[in-house]
């Protein structure tokens, strides 16, 4: 016991030997001085214990620290495995944004918050809560293994996909901060996709990211007001990106397991490859989609779907499809902008403008607020 | 290693809707998982607990302990039974409580003195 | 004689952070109950941490999805569990009435038939 620090380490060192003596025997035959065989091995696996110990305190600790990309000394598995914890499904997801952000990417608690619009003692209690779950329920820090890894891998690119429609939807009439959300997301994206090249549905996502991120500067005019991406100057787009996404696109499907992500980014790809918004390929939009609701047929896909459904059939086919879903998206300010939009191309004003009323009541967004005032404005000239 | 509660969970209404050949047949399911753990040398207790609805609780109310027939919180939801499992951590703990044959289950870390 | 599973409920207070006089007198009685009672107690079960460190499996939404939380949503909660010897259902309700904490939900165990191991 003097060698080890650790009492309760000490006790259980030796169980261990004594198992594994019962283990050995009888294979080995007895050792000629087994007292000494139990110490020497109750000493190594006690040894054993305590540096696993250690380094599980030490991780926790790291936790603290800031980002791993200057910390030289991190190997791209402990990065992996920081991602996966600060993502673990145990953690509300509220808790692994936080904690991905802080400890992954390297925010301050204060960047965080001004990011989520919340104080900065919210966000540092969410982090102290979620630590002390991690320590509490004992998390693990490990890379999940092969079979469990698509739900752990999902649930991390839920993460970001959260981070990055957060960053996305939120910047622009708010102004500049220290950190963009979505680049943020961006970023964590493409160092889990070197770190997991051979993930598909991790290209999806990063491709996703990365067309819409190439079309930033088309997003806002020149007051800073929210432009459509039917209303977008294609002029501004980053070419340069877009092309490079594709090389992206083309290695996820060449590894042939199809995925929503994936999806996402091809639909996202076939909006970026289009000249206009007329000249876009809505037919295989369209195919896109239906694929989608294989993955998951919730209301917000198949109103998506609707959009498409329109310039491929008509807005008469394309309303029907969205009045079907009126009891699940009566909430929702897109379903009911979206209404309206179909009933401008019928020629239908008066249900136009109430629908646009609906959809300004619902929207929080400041920039989708603002854009939806104008456009209710310019009516009523 | 680490102890963990697993609660299984049990909903009355749903229990007292099922054959008898339903129920004999789950509880089937639920002795070669019990049996296999035990093997294992994962389960260190455990019970079956009686209907919700069998229940009697005693609760302080102004300093003085009060019997009232039924559980202690009102829900459609209750807990039908339980496992003591010691294992290395929780992901190991979530493994073994998605293999469990019934429903949904809770895992909460023991408190170690 | 009967077992019977004793619920040791929780007020929803978290005892653990930082114990004042009152809860720490509480948490000494608690330890003397579980002296006394001890010959009644065929298994002492176990204390569980509070319900933040709760995990659930749930299958209802037809895929096995893990998430944050105890499987209720109460401020009331699940503390600890032990299980009891008695002779009926009304001696287990007075040894439960002797417990010095917040309350207690009996539940009678479901007896296993027995198997050839």
């Amino acid at each position: 016991m003097r060698s080890l620090g650790d009492f309760d380490v000490a006790e259980e060192a030796v169980q261990d030997s004594l198992v594994a003596a019962l283990e050995h025997w009888p294979r080995d035959g007895i050792p000629t001085n087994p007292g000494a065989w139990l110490m020497t091995t109750a000493r190594r696996k006690g040894i054993d214990r305590l540096r696993r110990e250690t380094r599980y305190r030490e991780k926790v600790a790291q936790l603290e620290e800031t980002a791993m990309p200057t910390s030289s000394s991190s190997m791209p598995d402990e990065r992996l495995e920081l991602i996966f914890t600060c993502c673990h499904p145990a953690l509300a997801r509220e808790a692994q944004l936080a904690l991905t952000l802080r400890s992954v990417a390297g925010l301050t608690t204060a960047e965080i918050a001004r990011a989520f619009l919340q104080s900065e003692a919210t966000i540092a209690q969410r982090l102290v809560r979620a630590k002390r779950k991690i320590v509490d329920a004992k998390i693990p820090f490990r890379v999940p293994e092969g079979h469990e890894l698509p739900d752990r891998v999902s649930e991390v690119l839920a993460v970001l996909y959260l981070m990055f429609n957060e960053g996305y939807l939120a910047t622009g009439a708010r102004g500049a901060m220290d950190r963009d959300l979505a680049s943020e997301a961006e970023w964590l994206t493409s160092l889990l996709a070197r770190l997991m090249p051979d993930e598909p549905e991790v290209l999806g996502l990063l491709a996703l990211m990365r067309f819409n991120l190439a079309r930033a500067d088309a997003r806002f005019d020149a007051d800073g007001e929210l432009v459509l991406l039917r209303d977008q100057d294609r002029a501004k787009w980053d070419r340069r990106k877009i092309d490079e996404t594709f090389l992206l696109v083309g290695r996820f499907l060449r590894m042939r397991s199809p995925g929503a992500y994936q999806l996402q980014a091809l639909i996202a790809g076939a909006h970026a490859d289009a000249k206009s918004w007329e000249t876009t390929r809505w037919p295989e939009i369209l195919r896109s989609y239906d694929s989608l609701l294989m993955y998951g047929d919730t209301p917000v896909v198949r109103l998506n779907r609707a959009i498409a459904l329109w310039h491929v059939d008509g807005p008469t086919a394309a309303l029907a499809d969205v009045d079907a879903l009126a009891a699940e998206l009566s909430g929702y300010h897109l379903f009911h902008a979206t209404r309206a939009e179909l009933f401008r191309a019928l020629g239908r004003t008066a249900d136009a403008r109430a629908a646009d009323e609906q959809a300004l009541e619902l929207t929080e967004n400041p920039a989708e607020r603002a854009l939806l005032a104008r456009r209710l404005a310019r009516r009523s000239r | 290693m680490s102890q963990y509660m697993l609660m299984f969970v049990g909903n009355d209404e749903w229990f007292e809707a099922q054959s008898k050949e339903t129920l004999d047949k789950a509880m089937g399911g639920i002795m070669a998982w019990w049996d296999d753990l035990e093997k294992k040398g994962v389960i260190k207790g455990g019970e079956q607990l009686a209907r919700q609805r069998t229940a009697t609780s005693v609760k302080r109310v102004n300093g003085q302990m009060k019997v009232s027939d039924g559980p202690f919180i009102e829900s459609k939801e209750s807990v039908g039974g339980y496992a003591l499992i010691e294992v290395e951590d929780l992901d190991k703990a979530i493994a073994i409580a998605k293999s469990w044959p019934g429903g949904d289950v809770e895992v909460r870390p023991v408190v170690e003195h | 004689m009967s077992k019977y599973a004793f619920l040791f409920m929780d007020d929803g207070v978290d005892y653990q952070t930082d114990p004042t006089p009152e809860q720490q007198k509480v948490y000494a009685d608690i330890f003397k109950w579980f002296e006394v009672n001890g010959p009644k107690i065929v298994d002492a079960g176990a204390e569980l941490q509070p319900t933040r460190t709760a995990t659930t499996i749930r299958k209802s939404t037809g895929k096995v999805t893990v998430v944050d939380g105890p499987f209720i949503e109460s401020k009331e909660s699940v503390g600890g569990l032990s299980i009891i010897e008695a002779p009926d259902r009304e001696a287990a309700i007075a040894i439960a009435k002797t417990w010095p904490g917040y309350g207690i939900e009996i539940r009678e165990i479901v007896e296993q038939p027995v198997r050839k191991v």
